[in-house]
């Protein structure tokens, strides 16, 4: 099927921006509508040097900006040749943003400067995250929420729906207001910790491995039998944490089981926490 | 008499176990009422073909379905209730349905008995029920694997987790979902969905060529997570092959250190 297909390439060659501005001096800001914004949306961000903003806001056009770290460490320092003159050329970041079918891509071009994106989305919208570098954060966006980051932590704050969030290095937190029925969620790192909190009414089957790390929840956690001989320490009555040690693996069920939530931590702690305390 | 007060003894004036005087009334009543005669007519011919239908005893196979259908919708009803959490008993629920007038009750409850009748004709007898189980058994495990096989191909990472948990339910899956499941490892785009994987394929670890495939798998992980849950189940089923794979992992420099640690702490569990 023929669809239409927009495309926004912002090709900012000659912006003219003084040296004096220090830091994300450049700011482009581009916005593009959702072909049918009836249907799901889907905002997909890749960036390999620098970090990932996204917010939700009533409008229903995806709003993106682009900042560079133009700092003196990261280009050579002007010659004395080009002393009180300003320098024409790409110090304005270069990213593509592209529509096609409700799907909004936005990537950046490689380029040894670190480019930060800030998104303004639907605040019902999913979206697929990647960056290597720099930091991911969303904020109040509901929808099923794809996060992968090698460096960088991971920040998802009164966000809704599913998430399925991977970090190499970096810390993943998220505060979940709301969980989708029946949807399947992954939070995984090899270094950080794995912070979440869920609304005090949730139902999950949960798996959580933690090789080297401690599990930690005020969850009461029904522990499957297969789970293994977990050492559970209840310390809550004298005001500290439920904190459960096993050696491999814990299956269990809070308030009864539903959606599949799986935490796997190579060496970083996992807590798992309850709203509202 | 008028039409409400008639209607409710058609049935019993159909079998002519009205008194006298009632049959008269009701007669009376008919001659003057087109609706009423024709919704008599109807009774009537339905009646007279019922009784034309030779009469029909329910095999065993209708027994096992009828207890499969009721198993089933009583999960359903409890986990719908259980989901919806409203206090609707079985009795009100059934009560809705019925219908208030004599007369649709009766049309309801005859038209139930001769769709009853039909389904124990039309249906294929059988003579074990024992064989019939096994047949809905394999039914369920086609129609799991079909789902675990359509979900992983989704989109969404969610439902292609969703895939991956589906198929700890298939009792003994056949190639078709071991190979989804081991591409899944191999190819997927997410680094959780690979990480699933690589649990589901724990419980499959007794299938043909999935500790091989296993083994041929780790090199080529990118994902330091996944690399070390694959290194993790390898060491637990004592695969020896991997040997070979976690010494090039201990020495490859480019591996996120913990990776390296796991090969080497595996390389003498299984040696």
């Amino acid at each position: 099927m023929l669809s239409i297909r927009i495309l926004y390439t912002i090709l900012l060659l000659l912006a003219l921006v003084p040296r004096s501005s220090a830091q994300e001096s450049s700011g482009n800001r581009v916005s593009v509508p959702f072909s049918n914004p009836t249907r799901p949306r889907l905002v997909k961000v890749s960036v390999i040097n620098g970090g990932i903003q996204v917010k939700g806001y009533s409008g229903n056009e995806v709003v993106v900006e682009g900042r560079s770290e133009d700092d003196a460490s990261s280009s050579e320092p002007p010659s004395k040749k080009a002393a009180g003159m300003k320098r024409l050329g790409n110090s304005a970041p270069k990213f593509t943003v592209e529509e096609a079918e409700n799907v909004v891509t936005v990537s950046v071009r490689p380029s040894d400067r670190t480019v930060n994106l800030f998104l303004q989305v639907p605040t019902t919208t999913s979206l697929k995250l990647h960056s290597v570098d720099g930091e991911v954060k969303v904020e109040q966006v509901t929808g099923e929420l794809e996060i992968n980051c090698v460096d960088g932590n991971v920040n998802l704050a009164n966000v809704a729906g599913t998430v399925v969030a991977h970090s190499v290095d970096g810390d993943i937190t998220a505060n979940l207001l709301g969980v989708a029925l029946d949807k399947p969620m992954s939070f995984s790192s090899v270094d950080g910790d794995l912070d979440v909190t869920f609304p005090s009414d949730l139902k999950a089957n949960v798996r959580i491995k933690s090789d080297d790390g401690e599990v930690y929840t005020d969850f009461e956690i029904q522990l499957k039998p297969e789970a293994g001989k977990p050492q559970v320490e209840d310390s809550r009555p004298q005001g500290g944490s439920y904190r459960i040690q096993v050696d491999k693996e814990i299956h269990g069920a809070i308030n009864g089981g539903g959606s599949q939530i799986q935490f796997t931590s190579v060496d970083g702690n996992i807590y798992i926490r309850k709203a509202g305390k | 008499m008028n039409c409400e007060q008639v209607k409710p003894q058609f049935a019993d004036y159909l079998v002519r176990n009205l008194s006298e005087e009632a049959n008269i009334e009701v007669q009376r009543h008919l001659t003057v009422c087109d609706p009423c005669r024709n919704e008599l007519q109807i009774l009537e011919s339905t009646w007279t073909r019922l009784g034309t239908l030779p009469e029909q005893k329910p095999s065993p196979t209708m027994r096992a379905r009828f207890y499969a259908a009721l198993e089933a919708y009583q999960d359903q009803l409890q986990s719908t209730q259980a989901a919806t959490k409203r206090r609707v008993t079985l009795t009100d629920w059934l009560d809705g349905w019925w219908p208030k007038r004599q007369a649709v009750q009766l049309a309801t409850a005859l038209l139930l008995f001769v769709v009853g009748l039909g389904m124990g004709r039309w249906l294929p007898p059988k003579d074990r029920s024992t064989e019939e189980m096994a047949h809905l058994r394999d039914e369920l495990r086609d129609m799991r694997q079909l789902v675990t096989l359509s979900l992983l191909q989704q989109q969404s990472a969610s439902e292609r987790l969703k895939g991956v948990n589906w198929s700890y339910q298939i009792a003994q899956p056949d190639d078709r979902v071991v190979t989804a499941l081991l591409e899944t490892l191999n190819s997927d785009p997410n680094v959780n969905v690979r990480l699933g994987a690589v649990d589901a394929l724990q419980q499959l670890a007794g299938h043909a060529g999935v500790r091989a495939s296993l083994v041929q798998s780790l090199p080529r992980q990118e994902s330091p997570i996944v690399q070390v849950a694959l290194i993790d189940l390898l060491v637990e089923l004592k695969e020896g092959r991997s040997a070979e794979v976690l010494r090039k992992l201990v020495h490859d420099n480019r591996l996120h250190k913990a990776v390296r640690a796991r090969a080497e702490t595996g390389l003498k569990q299984i040696s």
